[in-house]
């Protein structure tokens, strides 16, 4: 009988939530049934030392090289620079901060670009917290469990945005 | 000699296509969902991972052909533990989905703009349910999550129920224009009997 501690239940909470705590949880099925349907299960280590769960992709992820051609929801360029800039501040002193203030993040954003945040910057919060690229702690936003498990492309083409923002010449004067 | 190995990957790549795809995936296109058979694998590893197999019809511009959505043993369980949504975004879609999806799509009734209905309903005190400044956020909530699209019509992640999600969904909208109807109180003694299947014995 199907019940909320069944495999298939537990990864479709998973899924949804891109992290559980790896307590409890009916692993090995879990894993199981998880690679034979082209995803993996990647342990990991939460903020605290407990052990979590990440849900990532067998192999390449879909869509890169794959035929037919498949249509996949894409971040907008608002949402990627909120990422980057979050990421960039996050990195931006020795050492690094787990966690960055939201408006600090908004702040950035605006002498950066010149515009307001104001009624993008929560949205893209929000989207971006939903595909688990970043979390929320408190009132301060950390980096999300699926950047855990990127791959070495997705992890290379974030180190090099974010060490373009800091070499920008008005990256100091910016953020201060 | 086996199909079994050949089979596995075509049936591992669509699993993950499906799983990953904004838009219904055509069998013409995606053999595994063309033969029974292998689309019978397909279902089967989706269930294992709390999905299920949707058929959309064509219909209109719509394509047709297969998405994924929560299977019917996970979609309580996610419904239960859902964040993010808050109740105005919840009002604002329901209105949406009762008068663009029920009155203008299945009725054939005119319908007037969302702006113009939603500042047509008041709450009980008079007042205005969701003010014109709450009303932009809730929109862009529900158009994240690809639960309307940017006409403020029902979007793709509505095609992704179940029968007996979308006649959950069906029934809910009785109880919500006709409570005091026989059919909702059919409904809601329906409900209860599954809620508590013991009583019923």
């Amino acid at each position: 009988m199907t019940g909320t501690t069944s495999p298939d239940v537990q990864l479709a909470l998973l899924r949804h939530h891109g992290t559980v705590s790896a307590e409890g949880k009916p692993v090995r099925a879990m894993e199981n049934s998880a690679e034979a349907a082209g995803r993996h299960i990647h342990a990991a280590e939460g903020p605290d030392g407990d052990a979590l769960l990440v849900l990532g992709w067998r192999g390449h992820e879909p869509g890169r090289g794959s035929q037919p051609r498949i249509t996949r929801r894409q971040l907008t360029m608002g949402q990627v620079k909120f990422l980057v800039v979050c990421a960039a501040l996050l990195s931006d002193r020795q050492p690094a901060r787990a966690a960055v203030p939201f408006a600090e993040i908004t702040t950035a954003l605006e002498r950066l670009t010149g515009r307001s945040a104001t009624g993008t910057a929560g949205p893209a919060a929000d989207t971006l917290t939903r595909a688990g690229l970043l979390a929320w702690s408190g009132r301060d936003m950390v980096l999300g469990p699926a950047t855990l498990v990127w791959d070495a492309q997705t992890r290379d083409t974030i180190a090099v945005a974010v060490r373009r923002l800091h070499e920008h010449p008005g990256w100091r004067d910016r953020i201060s | 000699m086996t199909h079994e190995a050949p089979d596995d990957a075509l049936v591992m790549e669509t699993v993950q296509a499906l799983e990953a795809a904004s838009s219904p995936l055509r069998p013409r296109e995606w053999y595994a969902l063309a033969d029974a058979r292998l689309r019978e694998m397909v279902e089967a590893r989706l269930q294992a991972i709390g999905r299920q197999l949707i058929e959309v019809s064509e219909q209109g511009a719509r394509s047709g052909g297969f998405l994924t959505g929560w299977s019917d043993a996970a979609a309580p369980v996610i419904a239960a533990r859902r964040a993010g949504l808050q109740v105005n975004d919840l009002a604002v879609l329901s209105i949406i989905y009762l008068h663009s999806h029920v009155l203008g799509t299945l009725l054939g009734e005119q319908t007037v703009p969302l702006d113009a209905q939603l500042a047509a309903h008041e709450g009980p005190d008079g007042r205005d349910i969701i003010s014109a400044g709450d009303l932009e956020e809730c929109l862009q909530r529900l158009r994240s999550r690809e639960l309307i699209d940017r006409a403020k019509s029902p979007d793709p992640a509505l095609l992704r129920l179940s029968a007996s999600q979308q006649r959950r969904l069906d029934d809910s909208l009785v109880l919500l224009c006709r409570p005091n109807s026989l059919l909702a109180l059919q409904i809601r003694q329906d409900r209860a009997r599954l809620e508590r299947p013991e009583a019923a014995r």
